[in-house]
């Protein structure tokens, strides 16, 4: 029956989980998209030959596949990215591998450009060194904050130019704009009050 | 994140819905088109040959008159009274996993009963919205009664139980402590299970 296959694509991601991003699957689009191509032909070919007494519901149903399967091609497209929209906000501009591995060329170019967007819009707000939007997602109480970390990170260049080493376990008094990011991707831990 | 309801063009829910399948007899002959062809299956002289279909096929046959379809079992007579009766009993996952959503396009197709299956959708959401909203707010572990919601009450119960444990962390630890991103933490967990699996 037609659109089974496009189904099949949606139904793929459906089953995984709302924050990953499943394999691009571009075998299943070029199926579809060449399923989409013989419809077309097909609805050609009647119009060619039969002038009169169209066939007009089986038009009318290669029609409707058609625009079916262009909905749900762009319906994965979308989700797809959707998701790899959520994750520039939450994990940051640098994609875990695997993560990465999973996308389509193209996506891999739009995140690039996404992420070029977005910091260029955060520098012509605020006042003149631009304001990061993906800081304080949470209303700060304090300026600086304790934490703790819980690996051994390594070297950490602070604000002042200073260097700190982070070693596990140990407590660092941090400023929050430099603890958030790390808090965020799980090197620290803020200390509980 | 956001997250819309309401079907929209890109809603896969929607896509899934109208992706269910709905018995159907044809009034006129439909030609060249090689699914339908029922020559070679075997007759049966005594009933009319019935043959489900998806629901976007039935909207374009029905654009055509060429078509004429039953009320799937889910919204029948039976199971609207079923469903009058106590709506809380139901298994609407197993009756249809986008109970509400197709049965809202199903009332939108012209046929007498569409009165009726609105109105028992509506009167059986407001009849179970209290219990699932209990279910959020208060049972541990409730994989059992998740597994018997329909999918949009599926999304109405995951923010429900979500916003009750914001709320619970508020009450208990107050605002602004900073956490590990939720991503980064299922990815973690992730990883560390299929680590283990592959040990």
């Amino acid at each position: 029956m037609y659109c089974d296959k496009v189904i099949e694509l949606l139904k793929e991601l459906e089953r995984s989980r709302e924050d990953t991003i499943p394999p691009y699957n571009n075998d299943g689009i070029n199926q579809v998209l060449s399923e989409m191509k013989t419809l077309d032909a097909e609805i050609i070919e009647f119009l060619r030959k039969q002038k009169d007494n169209l066939p007009l519901d089986a038009i009318r149903l290669r029609r409707a596949a058609i625009e079916r399967n262009k909905r749900c091609l762009m319906t994965y497209i979308w989700t797809r990215l959707q998701r790899l929209k959520e994750m520039r906000w939450e994990i940051g501009a640098i994609l875990p591998s695997d993560v990465r591995q999973n996308l389509s060329q193209s996506e891999i170019e739009w995140f690039n450009n996404y992420c070029k967007t977005l910091v260029s819009y955060m520098k012509t707000i605020g006042s003149d060194t631009g304001l990061n939007l993906t800081q304080d997602t949470k209303p700060p109480k304090s300026l600086y904050t304790e934490v703790r970390s819980l690996v051994d990170a390594g070297k950490l260049e602070l604000e002042s130019g200073e260097v700190l080493i982070l070693r596990k376990n140990s407590q660092y008094m941090l400023s929050r704009s430099q603890a958030e990011p790390l808090i965020r991707q799980g090197i620290l831990e803020q200390v509980r009050q | 994140m956001y997250r819309n309801i309401k079907p929209h063009y890109f809603s896969i829910d929607a896509i899934m819905a109208a992706q269910e399948k709905i018995q159907c007899s044809f009034i006129k002959n439909v030609e060249h088109v090689d699914f339908l062809d029922m020559t070679n299956a075997e007759k049966d002289e005594e009933s009319d040959p019935k043959i489900e279909l998806p629901l976007w096929m039935i909207k374009v046959f029905i654009a055509g008159k060429s078509i004429q379809f039953d009320i799937p079992k889910a919204y029948n007579e039976i199971y609207r009274g079923v469903l009058t009766a106590d709506a809380n009993v139901v298994d609407l996952f197993k009756l249809c996993k986008h109970f509400y959503l197709f049965g809202k396009f199903l009332s939108q197709l012209e046929h007498r009963e569409a009165y009726e299956v609105r109105r028992t959708l509506i009167q059986t959401f407001i009849d179970r919205f209290k219990q699932t909203m209990d279910w959020a707010q208060n049972i541990d572990d409730n994989l059992p009664c998740f597994n018997r919601l329909d999918c949009l009450e599926r999304s109405i119960f995951n923010d429900a139980r979500v916003a009750q444990q914001h709320l619970n962390t508020y009450l208990t630890e107050g605002s602004g402590q900073m956490e590990i991103a939720a991503m980064i933490s299922n990815y973690r967990k992730r990883k560390m299970h299929e680590s283990r699996v592959l040990e």
